[in-house]
C-alpha cells in the first residue's frame, strides 16, 4: 500500500460501455466523456470480458441484444468472476416488448438498473453519476480505512518502541510469564535482580526464583489470577539468588491476554531489600529503645522544648514520685523538679544541648512530689532542632551519694580523731612539763644553795623544800599511768577485778584523795551518800572513773559548788556529779566522751582531755552507762549507772582510733 | 642577811599559776637564790586572784602562766595593759607552750620546765 494514493488526484472513474452498434457506443461515450469519466468501449461480450481482466470499472453499461454472447450471458460471466462480480451492471436495450419481462431478466442476470434505447443523455448521466458517486465514496472510505490502519500501526509501533525502551531501561524488574509460570521475556534489571542470565530465564519458572518460605503464598495468588481473580499488587516476598543471597522484593503481577488470547502475566519485581533492611533496623532500634526504656535500669524521660514532660518510664516516675496521670495531664515540669541549687547546672546543660545536641552526664538532684530530694546522674540528647524536644535519662545515685556522705563523714571523723591524737600527743608532752617544773626548779636551786652555803640544813627545812619535788614526781607518775591507761583501754585490755565494793566508800575515798585539788579549785563540795551501795566491781577503776568526773567538774566549775550523790536500788547503783560550771551545749555532748576531746580552748583548760573517755570505758567495762545532762552556762550533771551484779564484759577496742 | 643594794624598797615579784606546786617551787627557788636581796614573792592561782593582789600593789615583775581557769593569762595581760599604773610592769610569760611566747604585750618568756638560770636572768634583766 502506497501512501501516495491517499492524498493524490482522485481516481479516474472508469465506465465500460458494451454495445455491438458503434453509433450507440459513440453516442453514449460522447455523453459520458463530457462528464469527465474515463470511458472504455467494447463492441461485444467477449471484448467486455477482456476489458474487465485489465481494468476495474465503476459501472458497466451492457447492451442486451448482441450477437453470439448477448447481454444476459455476458452479465452472468461477469458475475461469475470474483474480480468483477461486485461491479454494478446497467442493461441497455431498445427491444422492449414486455417491460416487465425484460426487467425480470435484467435483475436476475445481476443488473442493478435498466436504460432504454434510444438513450436519454440525462438519464444516462444521472445513473452513471450515482455509481460514480458511490464508487468515489467507497474509495474515500477505503482510503480513510487505510489511513486509519496506518495511524494505528504507527501508534502501535510507537507504543511498542516506548514499551521496549521502558521495558529495557526500567529500574524495576519486568517480565512476561506464561500461564504455566515460565518466563517469556525479561528485562535486564530482572535478570540482575534474580541473579540469572537473560537467556537462562526462559528455562526457569517464577517459583524457582522465590524463597521456599514465600513460594506457597505467591503460588496461591497466581492461581487466583489464572482463575480470573485480582491482580497481585505489591506483594512482598523473598527471592533467592544462585549465590544463596536472599533479596526482599515487592511483586506486582497483572494478568493480560496476548494477541492470540493466551494469558500472560506481566510481572514487575522491585528490590526492597534496602528498604526492608532500614525498616528492620529501625524496628530493631525502636525495639531496643523500647526495651531500654521499659527496663528498670534507669529513668527515661521526654521533654518538650519548654520543659514539660511528655513521656517517662516507670523508673523515672517512681524516682520523682509522680504518677502516669500527672504525666498525661502535663503536670510535670522540669522547673518544678529542679531544686533552686541546681538552676545553674540545668542552665549549663541546656546550653550544651543547644550547642552540641547533647548534655554530658552530670549529677543533680530532683525535687520529688513529696518534697524529698533524689540524687541523680543525668544526661540528655536533643531530638534534632530545639523545637523537637529532648530525651533524657536519669540514674538514681541517692544511695551512692549517701555512701559518699557517710564516707566523707568517716573521713572527717578520722581526720578529727587523728587531729585529736596529735593534739593529745602535743598536750601530753606539754602537760608533763608542769609537774616537771617543781622538780627541776627545786633540785637545781637546792643543789646551788647547798654548794655555796655553809649553814646546816635541818630535816624540816629539807622536807619543806623537797615536798614539791615529791608531789611533782607523783603527778608525773599519775600522768604516765594515765597515758598507759589510754593505750590499754584503746587496745581493749581493761582488766577489771570483781570484789564486793561499797560505792559510797569509793566516793569518800576519792574525795579525800582529791582534797588538795578541791581546795585549790575552791569548790564547796557536798556529799549525799546512801549506806551500803554494794556491788561486785573493780574498786580501783571506779575510783579512777569518779575522780576523773570530779576533776572535770573542778576544772570547768572552779569556785562553784559541786554535789556528789550515791544511791542505789536492788538492781543498779547510781553516781551523780553535778557542777555549776560553764556547761556543755547539747550538740557537743555526744563527743564529750570520745578520746582527747576537749570542748574549750586549750588556753583556759590544760589536761589530756582523756578523763571522761576513760570514765566511760571503765563504766561500760562494768556493763554500766554514763551520760550527761547539761546546757551552756548552767553546769553539768554526769550520771553513772552500774549494775550491782554486772554481766561483766571486757571493754572492747574503741571505735575510731 | 644584810641588804647590800642601794634600793631600799624590796623587790616584789608576782607569780601567777594555777599549779600550786609550781607557785611554791618558784617562791622557794627565789627565796634560796635571792637570799642577799630584799624581796617579796606574791602568788595568785588565776587572773582574777592576781587582779585582787594587783589592786594594792605594783610589782616589779609578773611571772604569768597562760592556761588558767576563770581568767587566763592573756586576759589578765590585756587588763594590765589598759591600766596606767600597771601598763609598764614587765610581764614574763611562763608556759609549757613555746608558741605562746608571742603573746603581745609580754616582755619575756620562760618555758616550762623552768630552768633556774633562765629564771634568775629574767629577774636580773627586768628588776
Amino acid at each position: 500500500m502506497k501512501l501516495g494514493t491517499i492524498s493524490g488526484e482522485p481516481d479516474p472513474v472508469k465506465v465500460l460501455l458494451v454495445d455491438d452498434r458503434p453509433e450507440d457506443l459513440l453516442a453514449m461515450k460522447a455523453i459520458l466523456d463530457r462528464s469527465g469519466y474515463e470511458v472504455v468501449t467494447a463492441s461485444s461480450g467477449e471484448e467486455a470480458l477482456m476489458c474487465l481482466l485489465r481494468d476495474t470499472f465503476v459501472v458497466i453499461l451492457l447492451d442486451v441484444a448482441m450477437p453470439r454472447l448477448d447481454g444476459f450471458e455476458t452479465a452472468t460471466l461477469i458475475r461469475e468472476r470474483a474480480s468483477s462480480q461486485s461491479i454494478p451492471i446497467i442493461f441497455v436495450s431498445s427491444a422492449i416488448h414486455d417491460v416487465e419481462q425484460i426487467f425480470q431478466a435484467c435483475f436476475s442476470a445481476g443488473a442493478v438498473d435498466f436504460l432504454p434505447k434510444p438513450i436519454d443523455p440525462q438519464a444516462l448521466r444521472r445513473k452513471v453519476a450515482v455509481f460514480a458517486h458511490l464508487f468515489r465514496q467507497s474509495r474515500e472510505l477505503e482510503r480513510r480505512a487505510v489511513a486509519l490502519r496506518e495511524a494505528e500501526r504507527k501508534e502501535r509501533e510507537f507504543a511498542e518502541a516506548m514499551y521496549q525502551i521502558t521495558f529495557e531501561e526500567a529500574p524495576i524488574g519486568i517480565g512476561h510469564v506464561a500461564f504455566d509460570g515460565t518466563w517469556l521475556r525479561v528485562n535486564q534489571r530482572l535478570s540482575e535482580l534474580v541473579g540469572r542470565r537473560r537467556e537462562e530465564l526462559p528455562l526457569l519458572k517464577l517459583e524457582d526464583l522465590v524463597h521456599p518460605d514465600d513460594r506457597a503464598a505467591l503460588g496461591d495468588a497466581i492461581k487466583n489470577i489464572l482463575a480470573g481473580g485480582e491482580a497481585i499488587r505489591r506483594q512482598q516476598c523473598r527471592f533467592i539468588r544462585p549465590d544463596g543471597s536472599v533479596l526482599w522484593m515487592v511483586v506486582t503481577i497483572s494478568p493480560l491476554l496476548d494477541s492470540r488470547g493466551a494469558p500472560v502475566q506481566l510481572t514487575i519485581v522491585e528490590d526492597i531489600s534496602e528498604q526492608k533492611r532500614l525498616e528492620e533496623s529501625l524496628e530493631a532500634s525502636e525495639a531496643r529503645f523500647a526495651h531500654l526504656q521499659q527496663s528498670a535500669l534507669f529513668g527515661v524521660v521526654f521533654e518538650d522544648p519548654d520543659g514539660t514532660l511528655t513521656g517517662a518510664n516507670d523508673t523515672f516516675l517512681s524516682m520523682i514520685g509522680y504518677s502516669h496521670d500527672d504525666l498525661r495531664a502535663g503536670r510535670i515540669h522540669l522547673r518544678d523538679l529542679t531544686p533552686s541549687d541546681y538552676d545553674e547546672v540545668d542552665r549549663r546543660a541546656r546550653e550544651e544541648l543547644r550547642a552540641q545536641g547533647f548534655s554530658a552526664t552530670h549529677e543533680k538532684a530532683y525535687l520529688r512530689k513529696d518534697g524529698r530530694l533524689v540524687y541523680v546522674l543525668v544526661g540528655a540528647a536533643a531530638h534534632g532542632p530545639p523545637e523537637r524536644g529532648v530525651t533524657g535519662f536519669a540514674l538514681d545515685i541517692t544511695d551512692r551519694k549517701q555512701v559518699e556522705r557517710e564516707r566523707a563523714e568517716i573521713l572527717r571523723e578520722l581526720r578529727q580523731s587523728v587531729q585529736a591524737r596529735d593534739d593529745f600527743l602535743s598536750i601530753s608532752a606539754h602537760e608533763l612539763k608542769n609537774p616537771l617544773t617543781p622538780i627541776v626548779l627545786m633540785v637545781t636551786s637546792l643543789l646551788a644553795h647547798a654548794r655555796k652555803t655553809s649553814e646546816p640544813m635541818t630535816p624540816e627545812w629539807l622536807v619543806r623544800h623537797l615536798e614539791p619535788v615529791e608531789r611533782g614526781i607523783l603527778r608525773l607518775e599519775r600522768l604516765t599511768d594515765g597515758l598507759l591507761d589510754v593505750s590499754r583501754l584503746t587496745l581493749g585490755r581493761l582488766e577489771l577485778g570483781a570484789k564486793d565494793v561499797d560505792l559510797s566508800e569509793v566516793a569518800r575515798a576519792v574525795v579525800d584523795g582529791m582534797r588538795p585539788e578541791i581546795e585549790r579549785a575552791r569548790c564547796p563540795l557536798s556529799l549525799r551518800l546512801a549506806d551500803q551501795v554494794i556491788g561486785r566491781w573493780d574498786r580501783g577503776r571506779l575510783e579512777q572513773a569518779l575522780s576523773n568526773l570530779v576533776a572535770n567538774s573542778l576544772k570547768y566549775g572552779a569556785g562553784k559548788p559541786i554535789e556528789i550523790e550515791i544511791e542505789g536500788d536492788e538492781k543498779v547503783a547510781r553516781v551523780s556529779v553535778r557542777d555549776h560550771g560553764i556547761g556543755i551545749a547539747a550538740g557537743d555532748q555526744a563527743r564529750l566522751f570520745t578520746r582527747f576531746e576537749r570542748l574549750v580552748p586549750v588556753q583556759n583548760y590544760g589536761g589530756f582531755g582523756l578523763g571522761l573517755w576513760i570514765a566511760r570505758r571503765i563504766v561500760e567495762g562494768h556493763g554500766g552507762k554514763i551520760w550527761l545532762s547539761s546546757a551552756p552556762g548552767e553546769g553539768s550533771l554526769f550520771t553513772i549507772e552500774l549494775p550491782r551484779a554486772p554481766g561483766r564484759r571486757r571493754a572492747e577496742g574503741d571505735e575510731g582510733l | 642577811m644584810t641588804p647590800e643594794d642601794d634600793s631600799t624598797a624590796p623587790l616584789r615579784i608576782l607569780v601567777i599559776d594555777d599549779d600550786a606546786d609550781i607557785r611554791d617551787a618558784i617562791r622557794m627557788t627565789l627565796d634560796l637564790m635571792l637570799e642577799d636581796r630584799s624581796h617579796e614573792i606574791l602568788t595568785a592561782s588565776d587572773g582574777a586572784e592576781a587582779l585582787q593582789q594587783l589592786r594594792g600593789t605594783t610589782p616589779d615583775l609578773v611571772l604569768l602562766d597562760l592556761m588558767m581557769p576563770v581568767m587566763s593569762g592573756s586576759e589578765l595581760l590585756d587588763v594590765m595593759r589598759k591600766d596606767p599604773r600597771l601598763r609598764d610592769v614587765p610581764v614574763v610569760i611562763v608556759s609549757a607552750w613555746s608558741r605562746e611566747a608571742a603573746v603581745t604585750g609580754a616582755q619575756g618568756f620562760l618555758s616550762k620546765p623552768i630552768d633556774m638560770d633562765d629564771l634568775l636572768q629574767v629577774i636580773e634583766k627586768y628588776c
